[in-house]
């Protein structure tokens, strides 16, 4: 392989660049790098949106809550219409309003609202998320399957039952798992 | 019924594919997502994005199970002397049907392993991708008997083939020690995993006998259009699937349904096109994403371009919204799917090697 004095020079070259490259990763500190443009390692990017989404979610959601927990269903629904205003296809909206219908008894409208927030948001539905509602999504879907399927059977041309339905099938294949 | 020869290749091919069905359920009871112990395009989407090639928060990790399949294989094939590098036959043809192999899994939710993965827990929205990968081996074959040919790859030198493994263990080492350009979800699908060790064991010992027998579905499918049940693969699909349900069935992940099924949508047409296009291209570029991993693994620069291809390809599904949820095909999908069937039929026209006419 080594026939001449170019191809030792090489091997040596290579040799040399090779324990460089080891050096200058074992010498490293973990800041190195990372201190010319500012940049946060991407896990904790990542770590602070989710944890600022969460604080931005409680600060503009938070009376909508409380209006729930004290029962006052109506003035809640009024209260997420202002948001939604200033912040719409913000899918907790969706989320609280599936949620607020729900507890009215309105499961198909749930149903609905549930499925526009778990297409926006997928940590609803995940245990480790501190969004995670999976058993409020999960009874809306159950209830909402058989309730839906029988109002369809009396009226097939129900286009907008049809099209609920298809929602409470799809929180029922997220609730299931598998890839996204 | 013809059947194959009985020797040590025919248990090898029924071994390969026993082992797959298997660990493919095991895997998903032992921490990968539901139906998803085993999925070639979703571990590259995961893979793509702990790589900064999308910035989907939710899929984000890199796969131990392909860094096995590749170093699997390319170590049993230096075990028995089949490592050679090899390539040059037209690599910017591979490395886009790479691209859209990935485009026709995503639309689909699944790689052809997912496919049977799917069937055999009782998912029924997967029948329309049988359906969808059937016709496309079949129609993949007639451009093959009418001279559609990429052309044979030749000996390379200077040790191309081993380009790949070393990216293998160069990805090994970035999910032992994580630099910062790294990323790991810790929420979506990719959170969920396997302990890292058992998925990389599984990867290793699935690369090593997928290199030893041959296998990979679509190849089965092929062999079988093109053998009957002569062939010793068509077995191994069966032992695949035997396994497959005798698991499902035995850990109660078995649930025989059409709708609320993990990681599936209804809209049929498309499920059968994503799986239409992945048929075919498989036959176009020799196999199917699993074996083009293994291909990789035994120094085929050609295979490899093609994996390149697919890892791009799970960037761009989730940078471009191709790939499909539960939810439906998005717009976008849909045109890329079309997109991928003009570019397959485009190289049918391009790489056929026609007879002259008297």
């Amino acid at each position: 392989m080594f026939k001449d004095r170019f191809d030792c020079l090489s091997a040596a070259a290579l040799l040399l660049v090779v324990a460089a490259l080891a050096a200058l990763l074992v010498t490293a500190r973990p800041s190195d790098g990372r201190q010319s443009n500012g940049t946060p390692d991407r896990r904790v990017e990542q770590e602070m949106l989710a944890q600022a989404r969460v604080a931005f979610l409680e600060r503009h959601y938070g009376p909508v809550a409380t209006l729930r927990d004290r029962g006052e269903l109506q003035s809640a629904l009024l209260k997420l219409e202002e948001l939604d205003r200033n912040f719409p296809g913000e899918a907790h909206g969706s989320l609280l309003r599936g949620d607020i219908l729900y507890r009215m008894g309105l499961v198909d409208r749930a149903v609905s609202s549930l499925a526009v927030a778990v297409r926006g948001n997928g940590d609803y539905l995940d245990p480790a998320s501190p969004l995670n509602q999976r058993d409020l999504i999960a009874v809306a879907a159950e209830q909402g399957i058989p309730l839906l399927r029988d109002r369809l059977r009396g009226q097939p041309d129900d286009r907008q039952t049809a099209a609920t339905l298809k929602d409470a099938y799809y929180l029922k294949s997220r609730l299931a798992g598998g890839c996204e | 019924m013809s059947l194959p020869r009985l020797d040590r290749h025919f248990w090898t091919v029924v071994g390969a594919g026993f082992a797959m069905g298997l660990f493919g359920v095991l895997l998903a009871v032992w921490g990968n997502p539901e139906n998803s112990g085993i999925c070639v395009s979703c571990f590259m989407e995961n893979s793509a994005g702990a790589l900064g090639l999308h910035a989907n928060p939710r899929l984000q990790y890199l796969r131990p199970e392909l860094i096995g399949f590749v170093l699997g294989a390319a170590f049993c094939a230096v075990i028995g002397r089949e490592f050679r590098s090899r390539g040059g036959s037209a690599p910017l043809a591979r490395l886009a049907a790479g691209v859209f192999l990935i485009v026709g899994c995503a639309v689909f939710i699944g790689c052809p392993i997912k496919l049977f993965l799917r069937i055999t827990a009782g998912d029924l929205a997967a029948g329309a991708g049988v359906i969808g990968l059937l016709a496309g081996i079949w129609l993949g074959l007639k451009g093959l008997a009418h001279g559609v040919d990429l052309g044979r790859s030749q000996v390379e030198r200077g040790g191309t083939g081993w380009l790949v493994p070393a990216g293998a263990l160069l990805l090994l080492l970035f999910l032992v020690i994580p630099p910062p350009f790294v990323a790991f979800s810790e929420r979506g699908s990719a959170a969920q995993h396997a302990p890292w060790l058992l998925s990389l064991g599984v990867g290793l010992l699935l690369g090593a006998l997928a290199q030893r027998s041959r296998f990979c579905v679509t190849g089965s499918v092929r062999d079988t259009l093109l053998m009957g049940t002569r062939t010793p693969l068509i077995w191994g699909l069966g032992a695949f699937v035997l396994a497959a349900v005798g698991v499902n069935l035995a850990t109660g992940q078995f649930h025989l349904a059409l709708y609320g099924q993990p990681g599936a949508h209804l809209e049929h047409l498309w499920s059968f096109l994503g799986m239409f296009l992945v048929g075919w291209l498989s036959i176009l570029v020799g196999g199917c994403p699993f074996r083009q991993l293994v291909k990789a693994g035994e120094g085929d620069a050609d295979a490899a371009l093609v994996v390149v291809g697919m890892l791009i390809g799970g960037g761009l599904v989730q940078s471009w919204g191709i790939a499909a949820t539960a939810a439906g095909v998005p717009l976008v999908g849909k045109a890329a799917v079309l997109a991928g069937l003009a570019f397959v039929l485009g190289a049918t026209l391009l790489f056929r090697l026609r007879t002259a006419q008297p």
